[in-house]
């Protein structure tokens, strides 16, 4: 995240400057005593972040901030001051964070929590479901799956991401994941699932997006890869693209496929999508057949076919 | 959009009526009681929940805590008669603050205010 901080007091700006450096994962592309000056650079520094004092001798924090705006500047505020007067104002024109002086580092930290899914739009998908064979969720490179306390936790994560992202019924969902309970025993047990989701998520730092409406839940899945996703938009672009392109897309659905989906969960409810992706893949390695033994490549061919032909070998 | 409304009845039925007004706000819950609407917050995705700060029965902070800490994610709104506690809203990390009386235009701008941050936040 780039910072910028505007203060006219010196040593407000370097005990700010050291404390951000300190937190880390910061980087300060400037640090104005003058606001003019900053106002002068701020379109080519483009920082995630301006730190901006209220009270200063040429122009007022939010003198600045209407500038910044005129320019069209898309940098989060956050006004840090000794003054408690200013907050609705800063509330009124969306500032990030109100800070008041003196500035510790706990509060700081707050802020760049804060700021961080504002800064971080561009950076890459934050959760990756793997659903193939072993299901796992990927988060910042560690497999937070496996640290579930409740096996329904892991289990309802992987029903809503069965259902493709639509909103489901939450009785169905009810009864998928406690078939054997009555219905009562089951919903309230879905509520305390989707609570300990959020709750356990929410101390890991990464949230697992289930929404839950009127009867209904569902999972977000944008900005979310998932193994099941991709293998279909492979196919979905390989039906229509050149030859070569076509082949190169099949090849690459393939590799994705390293068994049935959830196949080492043993979900009661898996069959049908199990069902569903293992049609799809044979359907893919007899397309594969078809299309290297009609350019000639017998080795790939025969590749494809032992993999058709002998169960075992199909997720090698 | 769902929107949740938590204080006494008198005070929040006239922001009720000025929701429902204005166009996207497909539903408005009103509660009188934290456990409800924490209960009601289980069940319903809502976008906002607007907090009557001037309650004297329970401070706003320990509910802010509370419906953090209960699960769905939730901004919160606090409304308050002055502006006292508003750099402490900041601090509590609510989304937005309000002086009474609450008018339309301050609504609105909550509104745009939320939407404008979804749009940031599912940017991909």
């Amino acid at each position: 995240m780039n910072v910028v901080l505007v203060d006219d007091e010196y040593y407000a700006l370097q005990g700010l400057k050291m404390e951000l450096e300190e937190i880390g994962g910061v980087q300060i592309t400037g640090l104005y005593e003058d606001p003019s000056s900053m106002l002068a650079e701020i379109a080519e520094l483009r920082p995630d972040l301006i730190f901006l004092d209220v009270e200063m001798p040429q122009m007022d924090g939010f003198e600045v901030f209407a500038r910044l705006m005129d320019l069209g500047c898309t940098s989060s505020v956050v006004f840090v001051t000794a003054y408690t007067q200013y907050a609705v104002r800063a509330f009124e024109i969306n500032a990030v964070d109100y800070i008041v002086k003196p500035v510790t580092r706990a509060r700081l930290e707050k802020t760049l929590e804060r700021s961080r899914p504002a800064a971080a739009s561009s950076s890459d998908t934050p959760l990756r479901f793997n659903c193939f064979r072993h299901f796992s969720i990927v988060a910042g490179g560690k497999d937070i799956n496996a640290g579930w306390r409740t096996r329904k936790a892991a289990e309802l994560i992987a029903f809503l991401i069965s259902e493709g992202g639509s909103y489901t019924a939450k009785e169905k969902i009810a009864e998928a994941l406690w078939p054997e309970q009555e219905s009562r025993i089951a919903m309230a047990n879905l509520y305390m699932a989707y609570h300990y989701i959020n709750k356990q998520a929410g101390q890991s730092g990464f949230r697992i997006p289930i929404e839950s409406e009127r009867g209904k839940m569902r999972i977000d899945m944008t900005g979310i890869s998932c193994d099941l996703l991709e293998f279909d938009e492979l196919l979905t672009a390989a039906r229509t693209a050149p030859a070569e392109k076509m082949r190169e897309l099949m090849e690459e659905a393939a590799t994705l496929y390293t068994g049935l989906p959830f196949e080492d969960a043993y979900f009661d409810w898996a069959g049908e999508i199990q069902g569903r992706y293992e049609y799809r893949y044979l359907e893919l390695l007899e397309q594969l057949v078809c299309h290297f033994k009609s350019c000639g490549d017998m080795q790939k061919a025969q590749a494809y076919e032992t993999k058709l032909l002998i169960p075992e070998l199909q997720t090698l | 959009m769902e929107v949740t409304l938590l204080g006494k009845n008198e005070t929040m039925s006239g922001i009720e009526s000025a929701l429902k007004v204005i166009g996207g706000v497909e539903a408005v819950s009103i509660f009188e009681n934290l456990f409800y609407a924490k209960e009601h917050l289980a069940d319903h995705s809502s976008a906002l929940l607007l907090l009557d700060g001037d309650d004297e029965a329970v401070s706003w902070q320990y509910v802010v805590d509370e419906l953090k800490a209960s699960g769905p994610e939730v901004r919160i709104v606090l409304l308050k008669e002055d502006s006292y506690d508003a750099a402490k809203a900041y601090d509590a990390g609510v989304f937005d603050y309000l002086m009474k009386p609450v008018d339309e235009k301050q609504l609105i701008r909550v509104i745009v205010k939320y939407t404008m941050h979804q749009k940031r936040v599912n940017k991909p």
